[in-house]
Formats: structure tokens, C-alpha cells, sequence
């Protein structure tokens, strides 16, 4: 214990150093050293380093290339009003939104709505005329209905309704489950909606959409 | 037990410097590097002031990366998204640690046994001849964080008390990183600058932020590691210029070249004259191939590199003298990992094995080695389960063998630098989703670590054979039963620790 002193010099400059702890997202600390220039454009980096170098989604992170910018700055909102509790949106988006401006979220969103997003095509294949069966169609005995109407006939989304084409089946998936465990109870319609699909009918649906592209949504 | 015996004498006689030669250098790292103590940091409280992310975004249990993690280290350091000081990024570490030893020192004072008590002065945090405690362990400040733009930087700067109480200068990491997007490829790039070949890798199989992540200064270590596990030198006393590309994101490609730090500067860092010289410019190269799908991700790969080594730090000569021999060292290393991460579960398993081919020219001329060639093998397998990430178990497998060298070798059992044996550690992390309201970036990790050794540096009931007393008289002659017989599991070691971060 004879370097105690060390230590607590430590945490003394540590406490100087990380100025106060209640900031303001983004503001200027008053005992600023350099006074810096903000960097052009949005901070993208924060992003990617998750979903992807350009943001076509990475691991558990969704793609968010080519997303709906109005979808994005939806979601930002519900996942800094908690709204949005999935497990992993409490373990990475929570905090992501605590600390991000509104403006600075809708550059984000108007930049990734802008890239060209490309087909996870990670679906099985073999699902693929029944996902889209249930997708233009539904099944009305069963009130389940067309997904087309809300998604676009090439699943492309329109204003704040999400593009689901292309988006990774382990996403989609993911999302349909958790609606029907009780997770984002806001997102209506959606909580309904899923609660009628089968598991079955999930596989196939997050199939089929996993492979739509432009191209292959217009055939 | 060359390696072990002079580091024991070298420090129970206040004397930092061991013999200088590759084994003794071998054996100062085998027990500060191989073993992990000196080299580790992680999950830094700056990373997670900058980003806005708890630990658990990058880290399992720190310091084993996630997918998310190797991409913000890839990406230099700089992603944001927390709170903006403006002000350096700086975060401090203590490492408090108790170690238990299977069996007490008690070789005779003055014997050539490693395993004689260690005298004063120089002895740090030590306590009794088979239990240590030492409360500042290891005491660091980092600057860790974004400098500017694309700019970034891991920097460690170390005070270890145990033996050395030293101040070091430990590893660092400084990146420029950036993206391309050329025709359907998406490239991080980045140059990298770093002070121990591995330190800038972002997996966890290799030796520099590899398992264990943490060890006992105390303990005894095998005396025989790799290179790249660092039996030839510690953090600083090289340096690295290179650059690297990670391709969509999963093909990942990387070249640096090493040199070494002036003597002078060495000396300055590390308490005494380096005991072994990197000659030249070394090469240095990885290859991975890493693929995620949903909450699964699996890497294969292959690093590298290739040294001139000037053996003993040829210490009467000045550096680059005409026509005196190096060793050449050469390491290929291959390794994989698979990781599988929910937000409940996280399991990782790693695999690493490296093959050192060791041209010791210049050892043989100096008397330090009997052969012109050896080689030298490591494996390492280990397998980490996080709950929350807040409890972690990992099961670790170890096996290091070569060839026998009646010099480099010497008080080995039949000259052998074989070592095998297996590494338990529980540990519970109560802040990795964030730290107490005060401090919520605050990490901590405590735990307890078991290493179990089937084989110690040749031996497996006799690992002293050749320590005589202050008389000459043989302490354990031929693997008898003697009161001074050591065997290998008789280094078994209990390490209970307490890692703190802010």
C-alpha cells in the first residue's frame, strides 16, 4: 500500500480529466484545451463501426444502408424514449441515443438512407415462394394480412414505414419473435400483426425478404 | 530451470539484470509476458466516455474483444458518440493481487536452485516464501481515445511493484484509419504504429492480449516462450511502422516492420541494458478471414514474423558491428476463434499455435546454445463463457515444447524446454454494463486463476535436477526423494485478483 499516493493522485486527475460528469451531449467543456474545429459531415464512424464499413449490417447490427431516413430518426426517438426495448437495443442503442442530438440523428439517417444497400440473401431459399406468398398475399382465414400494403410491392418502405428487403433474415426474424414476446408494444401495428404469424410463417417471411434486392423484388 | 534460476537469483540479489541471453530474457517475459503480468490492459473507462457505449459493447469480459470491439480498435480509436470534453482521453488501472504457490520456496539459501527464498532488497509486494500479496501490483494510466480526425491512440505507461518496481512504459497503439469503398469492396485502412508485435491485433488468440489476461509476477513461469509471446523482448524496446486493410469487412490483411528502440532508451525503460537486440528491420505480417452471421462469428488466420536478433544484447559491442552474427528467429503462428454472443450469453473459444525456428548462429558462438538450429513450439486452447457479461470461466490448455539444448536448456530436465499444463479462471465483472452512477465508466474484474502444470520446463517430478547447494552438493540428484525435490506441480499456482479501472 505504500503507492496509495499514486493511486489517489490518479483518480484526481482521472476527475480532471473526463470533466463533469453531467454534460451536455456535444457541448464544449469549458476548460477545453485545444480549441478544436468540428469535423465536416456526420459522425458516421460511430455508426459503422457496428452496423458495418458501409453500414450493410454486421452481426447482430441490421443494415442500414438504404433504410427509410425518416424510419432511422423513428427509431432513434423510440430508442431514446426506451419505447424500443429489445435486449440489444438496450444493450447498444439505449446508449447510443442518450448522447445523440436530434439534428445529428437526422444527418445520420438522411446519410445512410442515401447509401446503396445490397441483399443479405442469408434466408433459406427454399422458402422463398412461400415467404413471398405471404408477403403480397397474407392469409386471410387466419387474419394475417398482406405486408405489401404498409412495406411496398418491393418491400422498399415508404416515409417512416421501414425497406425490409434485403435486411438480414437473423434480423427480420429476430424482430417478428420479439414482437410476440411483448418487446416495442409501440411500433403498431406491428405487435399485432406478428402475433398471428407462426413460427413457420416467420422463417419464411424473414427468408424471402433477406433475398430482395431491386432486382429481384420486381420479377 | 536456466531461465527461472536466474531470474529467482537475479532478483532475490536486487539485481534487475539477468544473464543476458535469449533464455534469460525468455524467462524475465516467460513470467511477465507468456504468463500476461506487465502486458495486459483494457476495456478502457476513455473508450467508453467516447462512445457513450458501456464495456459490454466491445468486450465479453475485458480485455476479450467482440466483433464490435475489433471494428472500433480497427477504426483507430476514434468512433464517438458519448460525451464530448474536448479533453484527453485518460483512464488509470490498479491491479491488486494475492498468489499462492504450491509448494513454499525452500531450497538452501545460496543454492543454485531458483526455488531458495528470495532475500531482500527488491522484493515488492512479497510477503512469505509461498504467498505474496501486493496491493499496487501493477499501476497504469492510459491515453486511450481519439487525438483527432482519424487519429487515434492506446498508450499504457506502467508501474509494476512486485519484484522490479519499476515504471515501464508498456503498450501502445497508435492508428490512422479510414475507409475506402472501391467497386463492391468496402475497406477499412489504416497505418499503425505500436511498441510488441501483436499489440495492434484485434483477436484474442495472439500472445499480446491473449489468455491469460492477467498473472502473478511472483509465480514461476516456464522459461521457454516464442517471440511473438515475448521471450525476446517487452513493450518499447521495439517499434513498428505498418499498415493494414480489412475488406468487407472480413478479409483482413496487415504488414509492419519492426526495429528496435536505441540501447540507451531501452535501458531507460526498462531499468537495465537489453538483454536481447533486434537487429535490423523485422517483418511482420497477419492474414484472417473473419465471417459473422447473426450472433456467431468465426476467424481463421496466420501471422508472423521474422528477426535478426543480436543474442545477449552483445553488450561489448556496439549495435550493427561488421561481421558479427545474429540469430535469425522466425515465427509462423496460426490461429482461430469463434465466438457466439447473445445479450445474455458469450462464449468464446480460441486457438493459437505457434512454430519458432530458432538459428542461433550467434548464441553458439557466444556459449549460450549447444545447437545451430531449434525449434520451438506453442499451443494454446481456451475456452471463455460470459453470463451477462458479469461472470466469466475460461479453461485454458497450454503446451509449449522444442528442442532439447543441453546450453540453452541446461538445468532443464534432459535439457528440454517442454511445458504443458492447464489454466482455470472464474471472474466476476460487476460493471460491464455500466459502473456505478458516480462513475459509470468505471471496470472492475475479480476473480481467481488456477494454473495447473503437468510439465515444467522439461520435468515432471524432478524440474531442478542440476541446483547444487552453496557446498556443490547436488539438491536432488537423479529424481530421488529428497527434501529439496521439486516437482512440476509443486508450481501449481493460485492467483486471487482485484482489476480496476477508471
Amino acid at each position: 500500500m505504500k503507492h496509495i499516493g499514486l493511486t489517489v493522485a490518479s483518480l484526481v486527475i482521472s476527475l480532471w480529466a473526463t470533466g463533469p460528469l453531467c454534460a451536455q451531449p456535444d457541448a464544449s467543456y469549458p476548460l477545453a484545451l485545444l480549441p478544436l474545429p468540428a469535423a465536416n459531415g456526420p459522425p458516421v464512424k460511430n455508426c459503422t463501426y457496428c452496423h458495418g464499413v458501409s453500414a450493410q449490417g454486421l452481426a447482430t447490427a441490421p443494415r442500414l444502408a438504404g433504410q427509410r431516413a425518416a424510419y432511422i430518426e423513428k427509431e432513434l426517438s423510440a430508442f431514446r424514449g426506451h419505447e424500443r426495448d429489445n435486449p440489444l437495443s438496450q444493450l447498444y442503442m439505449w446508449n447510443v441515443a442518450a448522447n445523440l442530438k436530434p439534428e445529428t440523428g437526422r444527418e445520420l439517417a438522411v446519410y445512410f438512407s442515401q447509401l446503396p444497400p445490397r441483399a443479405a440473401a442469408d434466408g433459406n431459399r427454399g422458402l422463398f415462394d412461400e415467404g413471398r406468398a405471404l408477403y403480397q398475399q397474407g392469409v386471410p382465414n387466419a387474419n394475417i394480412v398482406t405486408c405489401v400494403v404498409c412495406h411496398g410491392p418491393n418491400a422498399e418502405g415508404v416515409r417512416d414505414i421501414p425497406r425490409l428487403g434485403g435486411l438480414s433474415y437473423l434480423y427480420l426474424k429476430r424482430r417478428m419473435e420479439e414482437w410476440n414476446k411483448g418487446y416495442h408494444p409501440t411500433a403498431r401495428p406491428m405487435p399485432q400483426v406478428a402475433r398471428e404469424l407462426s413460427p413457420a410463417e416467420i422463417d419464411a417471411l424473414a427468408s424471402y425478404l433477406s433475398f430482395l434486392d431491386e432486382e429481384t423484388a420486381s420479377k | 530451470m536456466a531461465g527461472t534460476n536466474e531470474l529467482f537469483n537475479a532478483m532475490h540479489a536486487g539485481n534487475k539484470m539477468p544473464r543476458p541471453s535469449r533464455i534469460g530474457a525468455a524467462a524475465v517475459v516467460g513470467l511477465a509476458a507468456f504468463m500476461g503480468a506487465g502486458e495486459q490492459a483494457s476495456a478502457l473507462p476513455s473508450f467508453a466516455r467516447q462512445t457513450g457505449q458501456t464495456c459490454s459493447t466491445c468486450h465479453t469480459a475485458f480485455p476479450q474483444l467482440t466483433p464490435y470491439g475489433r471494428r472500433f480498435k480497427l477504426g483507430g480509436y476514434t468512433a464517438g458518440g458519448g460525451i464530448d470534453t474536448q479533453l484527453p482521453p485518460v483512464s488509470f488501472m490498479l491491479q491488486s493481487q494475492f498468489t499462492n504457490i504450491g509448494r513454499s520456496l525452500n531450497a538452501p539459501l545460496g543454492s543454485s536452485s531458483a526455488y531458495a527464498p528470495p532475500q531482500a532488497p527488491g522484493l515488492g509486494g512479497y510477503n512469505d516464501t509461498n504467498n505474496w500479496t501486493d496491493f499496487s501490483s501493477q499501476v497504469s494510466i492510459f491515453y486511450g481515445g481519439k487525438i483527432w480526425g482519424n487519429l487515434g491512440a492506446f498508450i499504457q505507461a506502467t508501474y509494476a511493484q512486485d519484484y522490479g518496481e519499476a515504471f515501464n512504459w508498456d503498450n501502445s497503439d497508435v492508428r490512422y484509419a479510414d475507409t475506402l469503398h472501391i467497386g463492391g469492396f468496402d475497406v477499412l485502412w489504416g497505418l499503425d504504429f505500436n511498441n510488441n508485435p501483436t499489440v495492434q491485433d484485434p483477436w484474442n488468440t495472439t500472445p499480446a492480449w491473449g489468455f491469460p489476461f492477467i498473472s502473478s509476477p511472483f509465480a514461476p513461469g516456464p522459461a521457454a516462450a516464442t517471440m511473438l509471446e515475448g521471450a525476446d523482448w517487452g513493450p518499447g524496446q521495439v517499434v513498428s511502422a505498418g499498415a493494414y486493410a480489412f475488406i468487407n469487412d472480413m478479409l483482413y490483411l496487415e504488414f509492419s516492420a519492426y526495429g528496435a528502440t536505441s540501447k540507451s532508451f531501452q535501458w531507460a525503460i526498462t531499468g537495465g541494458p537489453p538483454s536481447n537486440l533486434l537487429s535490423g528491420v523485422a517483418p511482420y505480417y497477419r492474414v484472417a478471414l473473419e465471417k459473422n452471421w447473426g450472433e456467431h462469428s468465426l476467424e481463421v488466420g496466420a501471422y508472423g514474423m521474422n528477426a535478426n536478433v543480436i543474442t545477449g544484447g552483445n553488450q561489448s559491442l556496439p549495435v550493427g558491428t561488421f561481421g558479427w552474427p545474429t540469430d535469425i528467429i522466425t515465427d509462423n503462428g496460426f490461429d482461430a476463434q469463434y465466438q457466439w454472443i447473445t445479450d445474455t450469453h458469450a462464449v468464446t473459444l480460441r486457438a493459437n499455435y505457434i512454430i519458432e525456428r530458432q538459428n542461433l548462429v550467434s548464441s553458439v558462438l557466444q556459449g549460450f546454445a549447444a545447437n545451430n538450429v531449434d525449434y520451438l513450439r506453442s499451443l494454446k486452447l481456451s475456452g471463455e463463457y460470459v453470463y451477462k457479461n458479469t461472470y466469466a470461466f475460461t479453461a485454458t490448455y497450454f503446451n509449449i515444447n522444442g528442442t532439447a539444448d543441453m546450453t540453452l536448456y541446461a538445468p532443464n530436465a534432459n535439457f528440454s524446454p517442454n511445458s504443458e499444463g492447464w489454466m482455470f479462471d472464474a471472474s466476476y465483472l460487476p460493471f460491464s454494463r455500466g459502473g456505478p452512477s458516480f462513475w459509470p465508466w468505471a471496470n472492475a474484474r475479480i476473480g481467481l486463476t488456477y494454473t495447473l502444470y503437468t510439465r515444467f520446463n522439461g520435468g515432471t517430478n524432478n524440474i531442478d535436477p542440476t541446483a547444487v547447494d552453496v557446498n556443490g552438493t547436488t539438491l536432488c540428484n537423479g529424481g530421488s526423494v529428497t527434501p529439496y525435490c521439486r516437482k512440476a506441480s509443486d508450481n501449481n499456482t493460485l492467483l486471487a485478483y482485484a482489476w480496476f479501472m477508471w
